[in-house]
């Protein structure tokens, strides 16, 4: 019985920090003792091996009767959950986004693209496994130091509105993860093949695009900045919506510079002869004289409706005015 | 028992039973350490009265108050064996007795509510 006991109270203190190990091993011996000791004088005989097991287990498992001991007892505690869900929702629909893009960019690029992709991404268990790991260990973290409090915080100013006034994150997360994609075209990080299929001629962007080469980038950048600050404040309807119609107006401005060039694209061909080849440039450049009109259109549209909105918000007092 | 024996309900009411106890609990370990003593004559002091208490829980409590200036703690031998005593500390005096003015004012309030 002895035996039991040492092998039991020794489970137990594997489990226990080593300071309070001796102290709490030896309290607990006593309770076991005088339970058994109790139990042996209401029977008037000593315990039977079965019975002192029995005892044992009414008393619990070493690991249960060690972990109470234990300061922390749960890695994500009822205040933190709520943050931790939220954080891995958007974590996910990253990871969910970044996926969609590079499967677009495999689609897209060529046999190079596909083999790059392969080899710089992991594969999508491992990096949802990752995420998961990297949100609760990061939560667990911010509880243990008290970071909990600070998270709590907020302001009622900055809700999101109600209904229909905000973008949806999902649609956010899409804009990003394509804007991170064409900022890393343009700048040349990645190529794409397959775009225009196997034809008699090449493609090649005209000279203009070269001249608003830096003022694309500026703006794809912006552009992304934006997202990300959609998606991080949706409470701050004003600053958003400033935002928005920025990028509009700096979008038509950009079209509108770059369609004041005669040519937007150079095709060449080693198989068509010198007639037909101009007369396929010509079609392309018209093609995209009407597209980038449009484009334009669209961005000026925007830009109204965003001002509209935006003084409408201003009106109402939204939410919090530019920072 | 009025609730139900179909093994949902007897979970949701184990559940509830659980939260309502937890609180008074400590009320209770904390009431009756106004006497000394060690874990084993404290819990069957607590089931005398009708507080019937795990001692799984019971201890790490015992430390957790201790830790919180509640509680003192000695060991002395007693009958043979070496026990650690405990006892509530000044600080724990006065935590209880506000603990209590919470706790008598809180069930009256809910018993007027049930009462209805």
């Amino acid at each position: 019985m002895t035996d039991l006991i040492d092998r039991y109270l020794a489970a137990i203190a594997r489990e226990l920090p080593e300071k309070q190990r001796a102290d709490i091993t030896a309290e607990l011996r006593d309770e076991l003792m005088s339970r058994v000791e109790a139990q042996e004088d209401r029977q008037g005989r000593p315990l039977s091996e079965s019975e002192f097991e029995a005892l044992l287990l009414d008393f619990g498992n070493p690991l249960v009767v060690a972990g109470r001991y234990r300061r922390t007892q749960h890695l994500i505690g009822p205040g933190m959950y709520p943050f931790w869900w939220a954080a891995l929702r958007v974590v996910l629909l990253v990871v969910a986004a970044l996926y969609i893009a590079l499967t677009f960019l495999v689609i897209a690029g060529g046999e190079g693209v596909a083999e790059a992709v392969e080899r710089a991404t992991p594969s999508l268990v491992d990096t949802l496994v990752f995420a998961f790991g990297g949100v609760t260990l990061t939560c667990a973290v911010i509880e243990r130091f008290g970071g909990g409090r600070a998270l709590a915080r907020w302001k009622p100013s900055a809700l999101p509105p109600a209904k229909g006034r905000s973008r949806r994150r999902f649609d956010i997360m899409v804009e990003i993860a394509m804007g991170v994609v064409a900022i890393l075209w343009w700048t040349g990080a990645i190529h794409f093949q397959r775009f225009v299929p196997n034809l008699w001629f090449q493609l090649e962007l005209a000279p203009i695009w070269i001249t608003w080469w830096w003022p694309i980038l500026a703006y794809l950048t912006y552009e992304l900045a934006m997202n990300l600050s959609a998606l991080f404040q949706p409470g701050r309807i004003v600053l958003n919506r400033g935002l928005m119609l920025v990028r509009n107006l700096a979008g038509a401005g950009i079209l509108t510079g770059v369609v004041q060039a005669g040519s937007f694209v150079e095709v060449a061909s080693a198989t068509i002869p010198p007639s037909a080849l101009m007369q396929v440039q010509a079609n392309f450049d018209q093609g995209f004289r009407v597209g980038i009109t449009i484009a334009i259109l669209v961005f000026v549209t925007m830009a109204a409706v965003e001002a509209w909105q935006l003084r409408g918000a201003l009106r109402l007092g939204a939410g919090p005015t530019p920072a | 028992m009025t609730h139900s024996t179909m093994p949902n309900d007897t979970d949701i009411f184990e559940t509830l039973r659980q939260e309502l106890r937890r609180g008074s609990l400590i009320l209770a370990v904390l009431g009756q350490l106004r006497s000394e003593h060690y874990g084993y004559t404290l819990r069957k002091a607590l089931s005398d009265a009708g507080v019937e208490i795990d001692e799984g829980a019971l201890y790490p409590m015992l430390r957790r108050l201790e830790s919180q200036g509640l509680l003192t703690s000695e060991w002395r031998e007693e009958e043979r064996r070496n026990k650690r005593f405990y006892r509530l500390s000044d600080e724990g005096r006065g935590v209880l007795d506000r603990l209590v003015e919470e706790w008598t004012g809180l069930n009256a309030s809910v018993d007027a509510i049930l009462r209805g």
